[in-house]
């Protein structure tokens, strides 16, 4: 059994072997394709979303500034208790939040954040004892403002 | 190998595309859908705003010692519904709807508190839509046991060409309305209180002259606040 060890046929392995590294090449850069593409995918649909859920909440703050519809229906000063009373009707479909302001010979009064409900009248008492008793025909200017930035202005004189 | 050259470029085109419209697309969609409901609402804002400029209600009031009865007649376009009537600043929730061109009476609302000497009432009342009516009786103020309203009416109905209607005291000739009208349809005369008027139609053609009604109506205060005048 002596003699010479018979070369190892590396040529036949490298033969046997050669399509190997083509097809692991292919899964390769399909793994890097894939995950390439799935991340810019990734990062579209979540830019795409987040533009288009912005863009939807900014439509629907626009459509509640349009559809809010309210009005100062009626408005009383009470001698008696010094309040002056303003009752706004919310006839739109929304709640609004509004914030009131009277000014009597050039002194403002608030009452802030005021929530009336949709098809509900709201009363609003503003207390204005730090005035001497108004007398009649005193003018109250008032001015009710939505969070929405929609107003209306109503000019009352006391009877 | 030679054959399939150019796969892999239609192939990356189509895989880039299906990118493309499987995140940009739902969000076109979501944009369009936003843009829709914004129109929609915008018409049905202005829609509500138009129906409560057609809204045109007349109330008259009939009081009594401890309450009043409100007749109103719809003369808009629109149905309106009513759903506060207010007493100075009282307010009492009523549901009533009235249909073009209608004419319905209330049922009666006791006063808040029984009326003082020389108290003053304000009676209106609200829509659904957000108007508030006056009466067109004006302020009622009590005294002496009774009511006094500032503003009566006299109801022309008498329509034509080349008309006058004149309306005067029947005591001292004060004129409270007088007008010619080339094209008359129905006249609301106001007059500041009950009694008894003089009322005159007349019709010119060229240079003739016609009278087509010439009496004396008289407002019967309470209940009546008008009085109506139907010309043959």
């Amino acid at each position: 059994m002596g003699g010479i060890e018979p070369e190892p046929r590396r040529g036949f392995n490298l033969i046997k072997r050669k399509a190997l590294s083509p097809v692991i090449a292919s899964v390769i850069l399909s793994g890097m394709v894939l995950a390439i593409g799935g991340m810019v995918w990734s990062y579209s649909y979540g830019a795409a979303s987040t533009m288009a859920n912005d863009y939807a909440d900014e439509t629907i703050d626009m459509v509640h500034t349009i559809i809010e519809r309210f009005n100062i229906e009626k408005v009383y000063y009470n001698s008696s208790t010094e309040l002056v009373t303003i009752w706004v009707y919310n006839y739109g479909s929304i709640e609004i939040t509004a914030d009131t302001t009277i000014k009597i010979n050039e002194t403002s009064y608030n009452e802030l954040e005021y929530h009336i409900s949709s098809k509900e009248l709201g009363k609003i008492e503003i207390d204005v004892s730090d005035e001497p008793i108004l007398p009649t025909n005193q003018e109250i200017t008032i001015r009710v403002t939505t969070e929405k930035s929609n107003s209306e202005y109503e000019t009352y004189y006391v009877r | 190998m030679y054959d399939r050259k150019g796969i892999s470029s239609i192939l990356g085109t189509l895989v880039f595309i299906a990118i493309l419209f499987s995140a940009v697309m739902p969000m076109f969609l979501m944009m369009r859908q936003a843009d829709v409901y914004y129109e929609q609402a915008k018409l049905d804002a202005s829609r509500l705003d138009e129906e409560k400029e057609l809204e045109d209600l007349q109330i008259y009031v009939a009081p009594s010692s401890e309450d009043y009865t409100l007749t109103v007649v719809n003369n808009g376009e629109v149905p309106v519904t009513i759903i506060r009537v207010w007493e100075n600043a009282k307010n009492n929730s009523v549901s009533t709807t009235i249909l073009s061109q209608e004419e319905t009476e209330l049922d009666p609302i006791v006063f808040s508190h029984e009326p003082t000497e020389n108290e003053t009432f304000e009676i209106s009342l609200t829509t659904e839509r957000g108007n508030t009516f006056l009466n067109e009786n004006g302020i009622m103020t009590y005294g002496d046991g009774q009511w006094m309203l500032e503003k009566f009416y006299i109801y022309i109905h008498a329509g034509g060409l080349f008309m006058r209607v004149l309306v005067t005291n029947e005591f001292d000739n004060i004129t409270y309305f007088d007008e010619w009208d080339t094209i008359g349809v129905g006249y609301q005369v106001e007059v500041p209180s009950d009694g008894t008027y003089h009322v005159v139609i007349e019709k010119k053609f060229l240079i003739w002259t016609t009278t087509v009604y010439d009496d004396f109506v008289t407002i019967d205060w309470p209940p009546d606040t008008s009085v109506d005048v139907y010309p043959k």
